[in-house]
């Protein structure tokens, strides 16, 4: 039951972010469906603009703090 | 235990799993607006394929970036300390770096590696939901 229990959890985390933050996954998810119906294989290199955004979020938080 | 019980336990596993799903749905306004998070995460749990890796390190990277933007809000409005907010910030480097991981053994095409990194994603979002709560 662990499994469920991490499948429940990650979906809490996810419904309370997407509640404060208006977050959608909803166009992953239909690209992962397109591409499955396709028999396309999403390219790895699509993941890099949501890296970079990431990274560029935890540079604005880490600079939003004050230092010490 | 017999290949019988062995199913009918996986049976009684999986119905149970979905019923917590829709529970914990249910508690929420509009289940439709959080279908698709729970699709994704199901992909996230068992990677069945290289399409579903590549759009649960998508997913992560999108729930790193919208926790550290929430972290960052809240202490400007000054409802988390700038200790608590700290903390945040080094678990949600975990995060990324363990998504990065993942990220790499997908390219490689070793999946298996790629759902151990993200399980741990899973575990540290866990301890930061714990905390912002």
């Amino acid at each position: 039951m662990s499994a469920v229990l991490e499948i429940i959890t990650l979906l809490n985390t996810l419904a309370q972010l997407a509640q404060s933050q208006g977050l959608s996954l909803r166009p992953l998810l239909l690209a992962y469906e397109k591409a499955q119906a396709e028999g396309r294989q999403l390219d790895p290199a699509e993941i890099a603009v949501l890296k970079a955004a990431a990274r560029q979020s935890l540079v604005d938080l880490e600079n939003a703090l004050p230092k010490g | 235990m017999t290949p019988d019980h062995l199913l009918m336990r996986s049976i009684v596993t999986r119905a149970v799993a979905i019923l917590l799903v829709c529970l914990t749905f249910a508690m929420f306004a509009s289940c439709a607006l959080f279908a698709p998070q729970q699709d994704v995460a199901k992909l996230c749990a068992g990677l069945p394929n290289r399409n579903a890796a590549v759009t649960c390190v998508q997913a992560s990277y999108a729930v790193v970036k919208a926790t550290a933007d929430v972290t960052r809000q809240r202490h400007a409005a000054g409802k988390l300390s700038a200790d608590t907010a700290r903390w945040v910030a080094a678990r949600l480097e975990d995060a990324f770096t363990a998504t990065e991981i993942a990220e790499v053994a997908i390219s490689a095409g070793r999946l298996d590696e790629a759902e151990d990194q993200m399980a741990a994603v899973i575990v540290v979002l866990t301890a930061i939901e714990e905390k912002l709560q």
